[in-house]
């Protein structure tokens, strides 16, 4: 991990984080950290609690316990449309882009906060500058776009608003390998650009080519936490918490 | 004689599209049937009338003073109703059927006869080819046309008409980017109402007004929503036009006895036949 990187203040934070489903203990007591201009990945297995641990960071899912700091200011309690003012943007599991509005209307879902005209078209410039394929189908009516171009509108639609954190929930599920790579480079160069990432994966090996850090999830809670580089270059590692 | 029905038709057919606006609005954005609907349609005739009778405003004004009152008491009744009862639709039908109570008998208390409309869109009589029609009718049908217009151009053109849309197509997600959803769900309540009063003032000059005349043409706009597809804008426009103009030709060539009969033939049909509607699609189900 770059040295600047491990001295930067939090950007994202949780202590203690804890979501119920009923008596379902999904997330019991997480605590991680996200750092400015950091990559983290937050790997596990299916069931792990990755999603949920996003949907109450993003504000879907309440927390049943523990806090949520963005930058120092606690945001369990708001609601999802104010963390977004404050500069959290999610991409979620499933893509889930708005299937009836065309690729250009979605991307300015993404910018509703946005009140600068000017600026709205700047930043979709540079959204269709990282996915030129966008450009090409920004009429084009986002539920008729395959699966790896809805997963590029779902994160252009969480870029063009430049979030202070992107929050992505298993960006790579149901993609073909070759989307999976175009994907992966988009966000190294996303990553380049200075911004701070939280990735959830299943697919370690995917996630830890771009991650600076990762913590590993089971059963809703949090069983090792390294930088990145140390999961990729020990295999035994690798093998008791991740099985691959 | 055809010439004469159709035009009748197209004019009633307005009115059922407009209402299943109503309907459609709604259901796009929480999947679920406002049954009140068609009694909003009958307070907006009133609410014309009562205005009409005190003020004397010219047409395009009333119409306007009606939708902007009833888009008001939407936003309000989704605020102290509907929101109460969005986290059922069992729940959420009773409920909206009992609003819908609630407005007929409120209504009832002050007009229990039905009464005659002031004649705001002028009496003369009209001639196109061979259909001699009252002012009235191509009141209803211009009317349409704009509002039709208007909306669409809202839906497509705005900031707020596209927070809208992305609310109807996925609502969390929508909140994730900043969409105030309450809000939203609000102005479509404002939205749904103002447009079904402003058909009740446009049908009103036709016939007399009832407290109970919110009930058939209620169901009637319903089952254009459901022949068009009821998360269908488009389709329930069409939904109306085609069931207004065939119970009218039935009802001319036929019999009128059998003329509400067609709507709901049209409404079985389509249900068993194709329960996504003309031009609806399947909406994926929410988790
Ligand atoms: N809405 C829900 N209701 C009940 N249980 C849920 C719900 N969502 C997730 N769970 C449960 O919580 C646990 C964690 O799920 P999830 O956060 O989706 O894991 P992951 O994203 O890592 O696959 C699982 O046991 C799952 O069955
Ligand atoms: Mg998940």
């Amino acid at each position: 991990m770059p040295p600047e990187k491990a001295l930067s203040r939090p950007v994202l934070s949780t202590s203690d984080l804890n979501v119920h489903y009923g008596k379902v203990h999904a997330v019991q007591g997480v605590s991680l950290e996200v750092r400015a201009g950091e990559v983290v990945a937050l790997l596990g297995a299916n069931g792990a609690g990755k999603s949920s641990i996003i949907r109450s960071l993003v504000g879907l899912t309440p927390a049943s316990g523990g806090r949520i700091l963005l930058r120092d200011r606690r945001i369990d309690g708001l609601s999802s449309e104010v963390r977004s003012a404050l500069g959290m943007a999610y991409v979620p599991e499933g893509r889930r882009v708005f299937g009836d509005l065309t690729v250009r209307d979605n991307l300015l879902m993404g910018a509703y906060l946005v009140k600068d005209r000017a600026k709205i078209e700047q930043q979709l410039e540079e959204v269709f500058g990282l996915f030129p394929g966008l450009r090409e189908r920004h009429r084009q009516i986002a539920a008729t776009l395959s699966g790896g171009e809805q997963q590029m509108l779902a994160i252009g639609r969480a870029l063009v608003r430049e979030p202070e954190v992107l929050i992505l929930d298993e960006p790579s599920l149901g993609l073909a390998p070759v989307m999976i790579k175009v994907i992966y480079e988009t966000l190294k160069r996303i990553r380049e650009r200075g911004m701070t990432l939280l990735l959830a994966e299943q697919s370690a090996h995917i996630a830890l080519k771009i991650a600076d850090r990762a913590y590993v999830l089971e059963t809703g809670r949090v069983t090792y936490e390294s930088d990145a580089a140390s999961l990729r270059s020990d295999p035994a590692l690798r093998e008791s918490y991740l099985g691959a | 004689m055809f010439d004469q029905l159709f035009i009748g038709g197209l004019a009633t057919g307005c009115v059922y599209a407009v209402v299943g606006l109503g309907f459609t609005l709604v259901y796009r954005t929480l999947r679920m049937v406002n049954f009140a609907q068609g009694h909003v349609f009958m307070a907006g005739a009133f609410l014309g009338l009562v205005i009409a009778e005190r003020v004397h405003l010219p047409a395009l004004p009333l119409l306007f003073v009606v939708g902007a009152v009833a888009f008001a008491l939407g936003m309000v009744l989704e605020r102290l109703v509907f929101r109460r009862l969005y986290h059922n639709h069992e729940v959420f039908i009773v409920g909206s059927i009992g609003l819908g109570i609630v407005l007929m008998n409120g209504v009832r208390v002050f007009f229990p006869e039905p009464v005659p409309f002031p004649k705001v869109f002028g009496s003369e009589v009209v001639q196109i080819g061979a259909a001699r029609f009252q002012e009235g009718y191509l009141w209803v049908v211009l009317s349409t046309l704009v509002l039709v217009v208007l909306l669409h151009a809202m839906f497509t053109y705005t900031r707020t008409g596209r927070a809208l849309r992305a609310v109807a197509a996925d609502a969390e997600i929508a909140a994730t980017v900043g969409v105030d959803v309450k809000r939203a769900i609000a102005l479509t309540f404002g939205l749904s109402f103002a447009v079904a009063a402003i058909a009740g003032v446009l049908i009103g000059p036709l016939y007399f007004v009832s407290f109970d005349m919110g009930d058939m043409v209620g169901l009637k706009a319903f089952s254009a929503a459901v022949f068009g597809g009821i998360n269908s804008i488009p389709g329930t426009i069409l939904g109306g036009l085609v069931i207004g103009v065939l119970e009218n030709l039935a009802g001319g060539y036929i019999s009128s006895a059998y003329k509400d009969l067609v709507a709901f033939v049209i409404l079985l049909v389509m249900l068993i036949w194709r329960p996504t509607g003309l031009l609806g699609r399947e909406t994926p189900v929410k988790v």
